[in-house]
């Protein structure tokens, strides 16, 4: 690398802003930030296992960025009482193509991305038997923060976020194929938001999308002792 | 501030030399991509392979190409909103 580009390159990481992923200590909600003890509870006890969630998401799917206390058993704003769900929250690094762009609504593009990313993100925090089998355990939930195409505001984009949540039994009869996309929607809690700004109940859709599982990307190397 | 100007700057360019896995060429190619989205046609982890052999990225060298290209704040929602600790 010449010096007018390692110069070049050196600025530009002077100047770094916050795209990147939360570290797994900022990422999963810190035991003294839980409200109450069943939150504290469930953290303290599946502690290796939320961690092994990080890991798989960081390594595994390195199109996703854990945002900062976006991991851990938290509530739902609005829900009464203290139910418990195994959130995540990411960031999906998705480019603006014209494809992308091209779905049209709000609708189509939650529904795209919770089919390419959210069932995914659902089947890992499920896969634990522990948790699932754990009382203090409502249900799991899954938050998808994304570049809105067309969102510039000023100097500033716009990202729209969905929130998905849905009781335990309910996720895992979805997983399972028990229920149909259709059934498990009309179950769940659906929440969504344009920048700011919550937005009307979402027609959310959900359709087979293997990316997940089957995309790897061109070069990438993973860590090998995660076991993606 | 200096010091935090330095201290990015000294980090920058310990990051830069360990990036062993891929070419200096590679390595351009891939911080001057204009996209840094995982996409349908994911772009962002296409590498130009210029001597036939395979070249490899990490996951801490993603970080730190989307960390270059990253224009600054974003309009979303506080979590606040949406969960609770």
């Amino acid at each position: 690398m010449g010096a007018r580009s390692l110069l070049i390159a050196l600025v530009l990481v002077a100047l770094a802003g916050g795209a990147a992923a939360a570290p797994p200590e900022e990422a999963i909600v810190a035991l003294d930030k839980y409200t109450t003890e069943k939150g504290r509870g469930l953290a303290t006890t599946f502690a290796p296992q939320v961690r092994q969630i990080y890991n798989r998401v960081y390594h595994c799917r390195p199109w996703l960025d854990v945002r900062k206390g976006g991991l851990g058993f938290t509530r739902a704003v609005g829900f009464p009482g203290d139910d418990r769900f195994l959130n995540i929250w990411v960031w999906v690094e998705q480019e603006i193509t014209p494809e992308f762009a091209g779905l049209g609504s709000a609708a189509r593009r939650a529904s795209a991305m919770f089919s390419r990313h959210g069932v995914d993100l659902l089947r890992q925090l499920a896969a634990d038997a522990g948790i699932f089998a754990d009382p203090a355990l409502a249900g799991y939930s899954v938050i998808l923060t994304w570049l809105k195409p067309n969102g510039r505001v000023g100097n500033e984009e716009t990202a729209e976020t969905l929130g998905v949540f849905a009781d335990k039994s309910t996720v895992q009869a979805f997983l399972a194929k028990q229920i149909s996309a259709r059934e498990f929607v009309e179950k769940a809690t659906i929440v969504a938001f344009d920048g700011k700004d919550r937005v009307g109940p979402l027609p959310l859709e959900v359709w087979e999308d293997n990316f997940a599982t089957t995309f790897k990307p061109k070069g990438y190397k993973a860590d090998k002792s995660v076991g993606c | 501030m200096r010091t935090r100007i330095t201290r990015a700057l000294l980090l920058g360019g310990v990051l830069l030399a360990a990036s062993a896995c891929a070419t200096s060429e590679e390595w351009a190619e891939w911080a001057k991509h204009p996209t840094h989205f995982a996409s349908g046609g994911h772009a962002m982890f296409s590498f130009r392979n210029t001597e036939g052999s395979a070249p490899q990225v990490t996951r801490s060298e993603i970080e730190r190409a989307r960390a270059e290209q990253w224009w600054g704040k974003v309009i979303t929602v506080s979590a606040e909103q949406i969960i609770q600790q």
